[in-house]
């Protein structure tokens, strides 16, 4: 075996190179989380389909997917039907609203520079309860199957738009996020309000009160093909205009004035992600009710795992947000025997304490105006 | 009261075109009739006491703002007909507010000043590396590319804010007091990148406080003071006794330093 008598010229590292090696180490740590999400949706996934009060195995599991795929279906089967109609789509719808609560609190925590924006925190999703409500009060909701996303869809736009408006005029048209959060949060207080008004209104008819407070707590009881139908092509069409902007969400880390001068139209950026993290709350909120702390959590999760770049950031946090609403779900149906809890309590137990630790330990820093 | 001297290093067609532009905030006027233009090789001081309008101008240029009177033509083009990402191809500008706590690393920092050449859903080509590493190279940055930028120190973030202009690939620059907080050290370094920049083609309007250092770098000095564009001439004439009685208010002798070039000494 020869040995080397003189040590070859080693090439010294360029700083080019080692700018390229640092790259590829990024690159390299956001797919090996791509990876580890998507084997955790897995998993996740296979636990929906698992757990439950009828025991069912994973090849029976199996079994009944593929019989459902291949059109072999047996309706006389219970364990098809539990399967296919009860686990598979629930798992599915609350995998769509958790990613859409995931994906749409990263974008907006980058549009307003702020750790603290979420779709709850700036009347988004307590503008789409209202919308909703309002949609069973005058029984839209019973006349066509879209009502009820439409009208979330509208409450969340319109109160968006409105505490933006607010914002941006106390701040003669610099808009800042301090002020922007604070009128977010009254509009929000007033949102709900007026929801518990317009609930207290319809107690005296038992089917509509019955029906809105059972839509106001929340949760992925009963969820069907239809709502997983009905939510994805809102929520597909405003994750597709959210993907579009993740440079310019980026650019926006320099300041407004750098993100203007590399390209950047602020304004228009602002209005069209609003309008389409609208679109998407509106959905999630109109088929799972209003569900707190995905969005605000799962982002800095993320974020401290592969950075604050939004080309990774966004899409993993839609595969977290998902894979954190079927397990707060999976939690939310089998922690008590007899009862299931709205998957909302689930989501609060979790999430709270471990937003309070993340602040506690400065992973999160309020800056701004 | 408006002095225009037409210097002899500029050539070509200006990269910039500014015709009796006037703004105000709501009612209150900043300044009227504004006029100059900057071609390419042309490195060009903008001064004037606080509160003259420096920012806003340069805000101006780059249509941040809208014009209460007049006109801006940036590369041939009125500004007006101009996308934003049109704009970013033919001006970039260094704000006074960079944020200190830019999450990015230097590279990656750098790496958005491509933005306006890449389409929605385009990933970052050869061409696209290869501009920014220019810019790192042009900088002295490329040796800290990967560290975050909360880790540098001011000289080294002006640099790296520097290079995201300049890996924008805009002929003009529009710089907003970029040497406020650097020692004189560093300033005199950022002074003289500033210089090389210009001297290799671009053309470059700079914000600054300091008048000799800015007469030590620059072609030609505007003075903006009480509404409108007094003075737009060569840094010996602009700096006088008595241009800077009436425009600073401030009692001062003008010496030349060994080299002839104008130092301001207040007495």
């Amino acid at each position: 075996m020869p040995t080397a008598t003189a040590e070859p010229a080693r090439a010294e590292p360029t700083t080019a190179s080692l700018a390229e090696a640092a790259r590829r180490r990024a690159r390299a740590r956001a797919l090996v989380w791509l990876a580890l999400c998507l084997a955790a949706g897995v998993a996740a996934m296979a636990a929906a389909l698992l757990v439950g009060p009828a025991h069912i195995t994973l090849a029976e599991v199996a079994g009944a997917i593929g019989r459902r795929l291949t059109g072999r279906g047996d309706p006389a089967n219970w364990r098809d039907t539990v399967v296919v109609a009860v686990r598979l789509p629930r798992a599915l719808v609350g995998f769509l609203v958790g990613g859409s609560l995931g994906i749409t609190g990263a974008a907006l925590q980058g549009l307003f520079r702020n750790p603290l924006a979420e779709p709850g925190v700036l009347g988004i999703s307590s503008g789409a309860s209202l919308g909703a409500v309002l949609a069973i009060v005058f029984h839209l909701a019973g006349r066509a199957v879209v009502a009820l996303p439409a009208c979330a869809f509208l409450g969340a736009a319109g109160n968006a738009l409105l505490v933006f408006a607010i914002a941006a005029r106390s701040g003669r048209g610099r808009l800042f996020t301090g002020t922007l959060l604070l009128v977010g949060i009254a509009v929000a207080a007033l949102n709900i309000s007026l929801t518990t008004f317009v609930l207290s209104l319809s107690l005296e008819n038992y089917e509509v009160g019955r029906q809105i407070q059972h839509w106001l707590l929340g949760g992925l009881e009963g969820r069907t093909w239809d709502h997983l139908l009905l939510g994805l092509p809102p929520i597909l069409v405003g994750g597709v205009v959210i993907l579009a902007y993740v440079r310019d969400l980026d650019a926006l880390m320099l300041g407004e004035t750098a993100a203007h001068s590399v390209g950047v139209d602020v304004a228009r950026t602002r209005f069209r992600l609003v309008l389409a993290t609208s679109l998407v709350v509106g959905a999630a909120v109109a088929i799972a009710g209003p569900i707190g702390f995905v969005g605000l959590l799962v982002p800095h999760i993320i974020r401290v795992g592969v950075g604050p770049r939004h080309a990774a950031l966004l899409p993993l946090s839609f595969l977290c947000g998902g894979i954190f609403l079927v397990l707060a779900d999976l939690v939310a149906r089998s922690a008590l025997a007899t009862e299931q809890l709205p998957v909302g309590v689930v989501t609060a137990v979790v999430g709270a304490p471990a937003f309070l630790a993340l602040l506690v330990r400065k992973r999160v820093e309020v800056t701004g105006p | 009261m408006t002095m225009t001297t037409t210097t002899t290093t500029a050539a070509g067609a200006p990269l910039v075109l500014v015709e009796r532009l006037g703004f105000g905030y709501g009612r209150r006027p900043v300044f009227a009739d504004v006029g100059f233009a900057i071609r390419p090789g042309e490195l060009v001081a903008l001064c004037g006491p606080n509160g003259a309008g420096k920012s806003t101008l340069l805000r101006l240029l780059l249509g941040l703002h809208r014009p209460a009177a007049g006109a801006v033509t940036l590369g041939g083009a009125p500004l007006s007909s101009l996308t934003r990402r049109e704009i970013a191809r033919r001006a970039a500008l260094l704000p006074q507010d960079a944020p200190a706590d830019l999450p990015l690393t230097v590279r990656e920092a750098v790496a958005l000043g491509r933005l306006p050449h890449l389409g929605r859903f385009q990933a970052e080509s050869a061409a696209d590396a290869e501009a920014v590493a220019r810019a790192l190279e042009a900088t002295d940055t490329a040796a800290f590319a990967a560290r975050p930028v909360t880790d540098l120190s001011g000289g080294e973030r002006h640099r790296v804010h520097l290079a995201r202009a300049l890996a924008q690939e805009a002929p003009l620059l529009l710089l907003d007091e970029p040497i406020a907080g650097l020692d004189l050290s560093h300033q005199l370094q950022a002074l003289d990148l500033l210089r090389a920049t210009v001297d290799a083609g671009r053309g470059a309007v700079v914000a600054l406080h300091d008048l000799s250092l800015a007469a030590r770098s620059c072609d030609r000095m505007l003075i903006l003071a009480d509404g409108a564009l007094r003075l737009d001439a060569l840094p010996a004439e602009v700096l006088t006794t008595e241009h800077l009685q009436r425009y600073f208010a401030v009692a001062a002798d003008v010496r030349n330093d060994d080299r002839g070039r104008p130092l301001v000494v207040p007495r």
